[in-house]
């Protein structure tokens, strides 16, 4: 059990670190970096719970893909330079905070009702791939479909978002780095 | 026979981990981390070495011939001027990301290994024996197993999408924390070029996974293992679109050439290490070449069989022979064919080994032969070509798959229990599976015949009007 404990709270330590780090630092990438090292922490959450796939699948999608894109979004629109604040964004720090209450709320009381891990409940235990792959084609096969649909309406709104027109021949092209730059610059 | 009593010392170490069974499993990791640390950081300066040599045998100079015999010292000698060298940091970089960079494109290289076997799994007697041969008799157990491989998790290749997914990072973060344009746009275009051949090369390895049927590195290399000549039941027979597709993708996911545009040097001075020297400059270096052993490795495991080349009981016959005949002619020398068995798994990474080096070789070759892409070309490739298909592979290999199966269930007869059926699903897909592969690779060949055939004929009758024909079309890069 002592072991138990020492994993728990450096894992919790770098959760709760990083969440603060992702709030508190002013530099956008280092605090997507930190965002990075949240879903990292969380993916060791559940490897620590015996779910080995949901481990796997948390860095490949969390860490792996939609952080890359983040950050790569930051990069390319250099946020660092545009300190000016919207409208709506000018008392964020109390709409925020309101969210945040009301979310811990939410939590606290989800806890006290359904209990933690801890108290006499083990993980469920992982289910194998070729289960999750069954119940991913037959039961949940509709919201699988959807999902794929969603993706691919993204795909093409991205394809869409892209083109470019050559003026001299009328040709459709997709913009390359180089048009990207310079136009979100 | 007790050579060394360490039952002591694990009961010490048991009372920090909660028994000496954690004890166990955690210093074994840690040795076979270190076996497999000291073997890539120790094999690194001669492949540099190798590939120099290489280079200049192409470019018919004589490369490094200074240092040692055939200068085969040269990376040690370039490893301590690297050292050496001033450590510089620009002024106007972001000093945390810039600090932390290099550490975050070496960890990865370095996690993914972590997966590789290296060697069979030892259980049952013999592994008996080994405890026995430690003092540690009383931890074994019926189930005790011990893999050869740092980690054996279930999810085996995820683990390995998971690594490389967060490996772009590193390069990004240092192209970006450099504050240099040409850094910015080595990095922007690496990270780009990651994510984009991430896609094809997960989509390569699915199809291996449904060959295989597990997610598991040793079932993926137990499906390949099986009768006198091994190599028959190799998954690049059953997959060889899937390999050549992935074979391309390591190559631009390792940053070699010819898809080195992160440092393209004519074009970025360096791109995303330009302003890096001494020590980082080196962990870079270091980083790629463990990247290209990973990728090597991953590649042996997944379509070459892993670390199996000669059939394990061949080998163990054959050893057992000699050293039988040995221990017979001399009086009084104790011998029994344990000691064939562990000679025959402490070879078995040798196997595995010189798959590695090949692969290396060819990393090499291309590298001193093949011209740089342009970026266009990079990304057309990508995303027109392999991922389309990765997809039709996909495909194919499925419904392949699909009716193999479906002439398993057919061999086992109607009234056969579920594991008579299962196990002739088995064994016809893996006597079969090579079917796929000529299926796939014969669809591949036709597809690009019947493209290059209409894209020539396109071509002529667009430029019929001038004296000489093309064979390429070239567009103008824009931007």
């Amino acid at each position: 059990m002592g072991a138990d404990i020492l994993v728990y709270a450096v894992l919790y330590a770098v959760t709760v670190g990083a969440a603060l780090g992702v709030l508190l630092n002013k530099d956008t990438v280092k605090s997507a970096m930190c965002l990075v090292l949240v879903m990292i922490a969380l993916a060791g959450h559940y490897l620590y719970l015996g779910q080995e796939f949901v481990f796997a699948i948390q860095i490949i999608v969390y860490a792996g893909a939609i952080m890359v894109l983040f950050l790569f979004a930051i990069m390319l629109l250099n946020m660092r330079e545009r300190e000016v604040t919207p409208w709506y964004l000018r008392n964020s720090r109390f709409v925020g905070g309101a969210f945040a209450l009301a979310f811990f709320i939410l939590l606290a009381v989800g806890i006290n009702t359904f209990g933690t891990i801890g108290e006499g409940r083990s993980p469920a235990p992982a289910p194998s791939i070729p289960e999750l792959a069954t119940l991913l084609t037959t039961k949940y096969s509709l919201p699988f479909l959807l999902t794929s649909v969603l993706l691919l309406v993204a795909v093409i709104g991205a394809v869409v978002m892209g083109r470019r027109t050559d003026p001299e021949t009328g040709e459709d092209y997709l913009a390359d780095e180089g048009e990207l730059l310079q136009e979100s610059l | 026979m007790t050579l060394i009593d360490l039952q002591p010392l694990f009961d010490f170490l048991g009372r920090f981990t909660g028994g000496p069974e954690n004890a166990l499993v955690i210093v074994l990791a840690a040795v076979k981390i270190g076996i497999l640390l000291g073997h890539v950081l120790g094999i690194i300066p001669l492949i540099i070495w190798l590939e120099r040599k290489i280079i200049a045998f192409v470019q018919d100079r004589p490369g490094p011939n200074r240092v040692g015999p055939f200068g085969i010292l040269q990376g040690i000698v370039d490893g301590v001027k690297l050292l050496m060298k001033e450590d510089f940091i620009p002024s106007g970089a972001d000093r945390s990301l810039y600090l932390l960079a290099p550490a975050l494109v070496l960890v990865p290289a370095f996690l993914g290994m972590c997966i590789i076997p290296f060697g069979p799994v030892i259980e049952g007697q013999l592994l008996f024996d080994i405890y026995t041969l430690f003092g540690l008799q009383g931890m074994w157990t019926g189930q005790s197993q011990l893999a050869l491989a740092v980690t054996n998790p279930n999810v085996g290749i995820l683990y390995v999408f998971a690594i490389t997914s967060v490996a772009v990072y590193g390069i990004t973060l240092a192209g970006w924390s450099s504050e240099n344009k040409w850094s910015l746009l080595g990095g922007i275009r690496a990270s780009a070029q990651m994510v984009s051949y991430e896609i094809s090369l997960s989509l390569s390895i699915i199809g291996v996974l449904l060959v295989a049927g597990s997610l598991n590195l040793y079932d993926i290399i137990g499906n390949q293992d099986g009768g006198m000549i091994p190599v028959l039941h190799w998954n690049v027979w059953a997959q060889p679109v899937a390999f050549l597709i992935f074979l391309v993708a390591i190559f631009a996911e390792t940053n070699r050439l010819p898809f080195d545009l992160a440092e393209g040097e004519a074009e970025l001075t360096g791109g995303f290490h330009t302003e890096y020297s001494s020590m980082k400059f080196a962990l870079f270096f270091l980083a790629e070449y463990a990247n290209m052993i990973t990728a090597s490795a991953i590649c042996a495991t997944l379509f070459f069989g892993g670390y199996l080349l000669i059939p394990q009981e061949m080998v163990v016959n054959v050893l057992d022979g000699i050293l039988g005949a040995f221990a017979g002619s001399q009086a009084g020398l104790p011998y029994s064919r344990s000691l064939a068995e562990v000679l025959a798994i402490l070879g078995a990474p040798l196997g595995l080994a010189l798959k590695i080096f090949l692969f290396m070789v060819l990393f090499i070759v291309v590298r001193a032969i093949w011209p740089r892409m342009r970026y266009d070309q990079v990304m057309s490739l990508g995303w027109k070509v392999l991922l389309v298909a990765a997809i039709a592979n996909l495909v194919v290999t499925a419904l392949g798959m699909g009716v193999l199966t479906w002439v398993g269930v057919a061999r086992a007869g109607a009234d056969a229990s579920p594991e008579a059926i299962q196990a002739s699903i088995d064994s016809v897909t893996k006597n079969w599976k090579f079917t796929i592969g000529i299926v796939t690779f014969a669809i591949l060949v036709v597809v690009d015949r019947w493209h290059y055939v209409a894209r020539r004929k396109r071509l002529t009758s667009k430029y019929r009007n001038y004296a000489l024909v093309p064979a390429t079309k070239v567009t103008a890069t824009a931007g």
